[in-house]
């Protein structure tokens, strides 16, 4: 070091000290016209054992990387001429770190530059993490992408949204423009669905728990998609409400694929509706027709043995007509399970009421009590679902409850129209093992296939002694397929 | 007193054929048969039976609507419906209709001349003693 420069050093060094002291990961060196470093500090040369000795009196350019000697050079140069460099290297001694190497000019009296500085900061730990969020970032893109899912924030007081890529390709919006509520998403909603979409947003903004609902939205080509928002607020120091965060989910191939199962199911219903008709009309039409004939034929040999016949022979010919009698009995209630005439002819209340009265005549029921809120007659095809679930239900009334008490409701609103089947007998545990293979025994599952082919909902609530409720929700009229309507 | 003059009304041939045999054997007389409602309606009208036994369901006219038809022509021939379904929604229409009874077919062949003998009593209950004429009242 030239006795010039070490008297720089003794004016300088202690501001620079202070200054390094305080910057992290920092090294500074300070440099004369001839690059040669007069003062080198910073919390970084301490904390990795370097001593300020091994800097100064040397020129900048060597004490980096052999590779970087030209660049440091130029760079160096250029602070002495008044412009600001920098340039990221691995270190010379160190190859596992990142260097920002950054070239200052160092002023002096009357805009003179005396020398310069290269600030040198690791930047290693800046840009692994950097690249582990950017990575983060591609993965949340690449999840949302494939889960066809879009986040966002929205601020409550400024309106404003902040979407991820996905959220903004799901609702065909552009990519670089501000988004409002007001703005941009809302007016991307199904009109159909906005005076709904609208009511929500509108609890939201007192309510901050989470929350879940369906959509549509109509992109720009007109083209109609299924969406599923969840979200909950973010609430401030005073419990206001003033942000939400959410996820927008495209759920247009989910409902597709609902609606044709349910399509198909109604078709299957259907087809089952008609094979039952069918194969109560030839019963009807055939069997019970012949046997009938049999048994007046039967009549009619007894009357013509007359008091002349053998008493053994009468009584033969009596027993024989009386087991033919029981037989076209039970024939009749086959048929009349299978086609239900009066379901036809009288409607849903009728069916039902002679359904409790036939199951009061099986089982050991008090009652079987029909309340009713219909006024006229269903669609047919929501008369013949939910005469079948009630069917069903009262069979296991029947069979498997014990029940001394049943009640059959139907309540019909102008939104849909509710059938519940409850009774008082021993219930069951619909979360226990065993019950599993029951639960197709019962016919849960097909009632509730049934149903929901319709559109509708299925619940059954029991639990054991506590007696069970089968509760059917369907429309009024049979929901039209996909999301688009 | 005369046998009980009886139009049986079935659209299954078997049936009606083994039902007028068993009734001719029971000693009603079988004065007319028909396999559908309108045919039932103008043999009625013809015969002035005592009583109709009558099928529900058949094709061109069901037993329902023969039955107003016939009532309203003769009311006092009697008709006893006897159908295959059982149905309290079917029986309440039937006494609506004007049927003195409705029974079931397969149930108790004795059922069916009892009944058939009372609907008799009941018609002759309804009309002038024999002998006697509106003018002689």
């Amino acid at each position: 070091m030239t006795a010039e420069a070490a008297q720089r050093a003794s004016a300088g060094e202690a501001g620079f000290r202070l200054l390094a002291e305080h910057m992290p990961d920092i090294i500074i060196l300070a440099f004369d016209d001839q690059l040669e470093i007069w003062a080198a500090t910073g919390a970084a040369l301490r904390s990795r054992g370097w001593r300020p000795g091994q800097f100064l009196g040397r020129r900048v350019p060597e004490v980096g990387r052999p590779d970087d000697a030209a660049i440091t050079e130029a760079f160096c140069r250029a602070a002495l001429g008044g412009a600001v460099h920098r340039f990221e290297t691995t270190g010379n001694l160190d190859p596992s770190r990142l260097w920002a190497m950054q070239f200052v000019p160092l002023p002096a009296a009357q805009g003179r530059i005396s020398g310069g500085m290269l600030i040198a900061r690791d930047v290693t730990d800046q840009r692994h993490a950097e690249q582990q969020l950017l990575a983060s970032r591609r993965q949340l893109a690449e999840a949302q992408r494939i889960a066809q899912v879009g986040s966002w924030d929205w601020n409550l007081e400024t309106d404003e949204l902040v979407v991820s890529d996905e959220l903004r390709r799901l609702f065909g919006l552009p990519l670089d423009r501000k988004l409002t509520m007001a703005e941009g998403v809302a007016e991307a909603i199904h009109p159909a669905d906005r005076e709904r979409v609208a009511a929500h947003l509108g609890r939201m903004r007192d309510d901050p728990s989470p929350f879940a609902f369906e959509h549509r939205i109509v992109l720009a080509d007109g083209e109609v998609r299924a969406v599923m928002a969840r979200g909950e607020g973010v609430v401030d120091e005073h419990g206001r409400v003033v942000r939400f965060v959410g996820t927008d989910q495209d759920i247009t191939e989910r409902r597709q694929a609902d609606a044709e199962r349910r399509r198909l199911l109604g078709r299957v219903h259907e087809a089952q509706e008609g094979q039952d008709r069918r194969l109560a009309a030839d019963l009807h039409d055939g069997h019970v027709q012949s046997l009938a004939a049999i048994g007046f034929k039967l009549e009619q040999a007894r009357l013509r043995l007359g008091a002349s016949g053998s008493p053994e022979v009468d009584e033969l010919l009596w027993q024989v007509s009386k087991d033919l009698s029981a037989e076209v009995t039970s024939l009749r209630r086959t048929i009349g399970r299978l086609r239900p005439l009066v379901l036809v002819e009288d409607g849903l209340e009728a069916a039902l009421r002679e359904e409790a009265k036939s199951a009061c005549n099986r089982a050991a029921l008090a009652t079987c009590e029909i309340t009713s809120g219909l006024d006229g007659r269903l669609d047919p095809v929501v008369e013949t679902a939910l005469f079948r679930v009630a069917q069903q239900a009262l069979a296991n009334v029947v069979e498997h409850a014990s029940a001394t008490h049943a009640r059959v409701a139907i309540e019909c609103t102008d939104k849909g129209v509710t059938l519940r089947v409850n009774d008082d007998g021993r219930g069951f545990d619909p979360d226990h093992v065993q019950v599993i293979a029951d639960i197709a025994h019962f016919g849960l599952i097909a009632m509730r296939e049934r149903v929901e082919a319709l559109g509708g909902s299925f619940r059954v609530t029991t639990a054991p002694g506590e007696g069970t409720v089968v509760e059917a929700r369907l429309p009024l009229t049979v929901p039209t397929d996909g999301p688009g309507t | 007193m005369n046998r009980p003059r009886l139009l049986v009304v079935d659209d299954h041939d078997m049936l009606r054929a083994a039902l007028v045999d068993l009734l001719v054997q029971a000693g009603f007389e079988v004065v007319g048969e028909a396999a559908d409602g309108a045919d039932a309606v103008g043999l009625a009208k013809q015969l002035d039976p005592d009583v109709v036994l009558m099928d529900l369901r058949m094709p061109v006219m069901g037993g329902l609507d023969a039955t107003r038809l016939i009532k309203d022509a003769r009311p006092a021939t009697q008709v006893v419906l006897l159908t295959a379904f059982e149905s309290p929604a079917l029986q309440q229409q039937a006494e609506e209709a004007g049927c003195f009874a409705y029974l079931v077919k397969g149930g108790a062949p004795g059922d069916l001349r009892l009944v058939l003998h009372q609907a008799m009593a009941w018609r002759r209950s309804l009309l002038p003693p024999a002998g006697s004429s509106p003018v002689d009242a």
